[in-house]
């Protein structure tokens, strides 16, 4: 039905079967956050699933501490301060971590990449304001650390992925005005100098300005603002995030995007 | 149980707000021309929500969880504190 080509490469769609989980089936290091999977989403306590909000006022059982890494690397994604998590909502059939602008964010354990100096990220998200807001981050502060990535929100109606080794360089998306839905991927090769932003399927910008040396570090990850909700926090929603270590081919990046797509509810 | 709140603190009494929290919460920087302030908001447990409550350590509170959080914000003329890098 969906006429990439992909079964051929053993990388089958949505429909067809594909799972983001066949991205890290030759032991890539990475992560796979889905809020719609409610047997991997939790509260603030870490054991006690999160109930989606349906309606009415957003509870306690909302809210969203935990979410279990599906990539099979073990790096689940929490936040231990009550007042931080992300409410977890379904509406219109789409479930969504949502962000509150002023101090929300999910924070990672370090997670090591440094045996890779590649990157493919992919993730659904909705921006509520013109604002500069991470939607997801390796690292603390990009600019401060090497061997780093940013998914991010920027003022001026853009959407940004930057890639860093010792040197960073940011791929611009321009004309996403708020409130505004996209498919996101962020695609980096530090050592060939590859920034690439890709939104709702189609390659938007891909500067080859010097990323420097190295390869991606041993940074946490943050997950809809910096630093585990202290700075850059976006107000809006997150329908689910996959970063994986490697660099993914044209027929990875289909399926993948075409999965958020489905998740996000993004026509592409 | 908890309470949904958006507290803002002063610059000066951040420390103090923390102590009775958590160093984690009052972490978002917010302004108002020179001055400095701090913000939690969400769900509060009930006994960080009491001791604020008591403390005389609040500069101004929203409890109406159906209100843009951001937006009640505004409405004390402070902006967030955006530090790109």
């Amino acid at each position: 039905m969906y006429g990439l080509g992909v079964n051929r490469l053993g990388v089958t769609n949505v429909r067809g079967g594909f799972t983001p989980l066949a991205l890290f089936a030759s032991g890539e290091e990475g992560v796979w956050y889905d809020p719609s999977d409610l047997t991997t989403v939790f509260q603030q306590d870490g054991s006690t699933a999160t109930v989606p909000w349906t309606s009415g006022a957003i509870t306690d059982a909302n809210r969203v501490g935990k979410l279990v890494d599906k990539s099979g690397n073990g790096n689940d994604i929490v936040q231990t301060t009550l007042s931080k998590c992300p409410a977890l909502k379904l509406v219109d059939g789409l479930y969504y971590l949502e962000f509150d602008g002023v101090d929300d964010g999910l924070r990672s354990a370090n997670i090591d990449f440094t045996g890779t100096g590649t990157m493919s990220v992919f993730s659904g998200a909705r921006k509520e304001a013109d604002e500069v807001a991470v939607v997801a981050e390796l690292s603390n502060t990009l600019g401060g650390a090497t061997g780093a990535f940013r998914l991010a929100s920027i003022g001026g109606n853009v959407w940004r992925y930057s890639s860093k080794g010792s040197s960073g360089v940011n791929a611009n998306a321009t004309g996403y005005t708020p409130p505004v839905t996209s498919v996101l991927t962020g695609l980096s090769d530090i050592t060939n100098d590859v920034c690439t932003i890709r939104v709702d399927g189609v390659e938007k910008a891909s500067p080859t300005a010097d990323q420097g040396t190295g390869l991606f570090g041993n940074h946490p990850l943050n997950l809809g603002a910096r630093n585990n909700g202290t700075l850059l926090q976006l107000e809006g929603r997150v329908y689910g995030l996959i970063v994986r270590g490697a660099l993914s081919n044209a027929s990875e990046i289909a399926s993948a995007e075409k999965y958020i797509a489905d998740k996000t509810g993004v026509a592409i | 149980m908890s309470v949904f709140a958006t507290i803002v603190v002063a610059n000066k009494n951040q420390a103090a707000a923390q102590a009775l929290t958590s160093l984690d919460m009052f972490t978002s920087e917010f302004k108002k021309g020179l001055r400095k302030y701090w913000v939690s908001s969400g769900h509060f447990p009930q006994d960080y929500y009491d001791a604020l409550a008591d403390s005389g350590l609040i500069y101004d509170v929203f409890t109406d969880s159906t209100l843009n959080p951001k937006e009640s914000l505004a409405t004390l003329g402070i902006t967030k504190v955006i530090t790109e890098e």
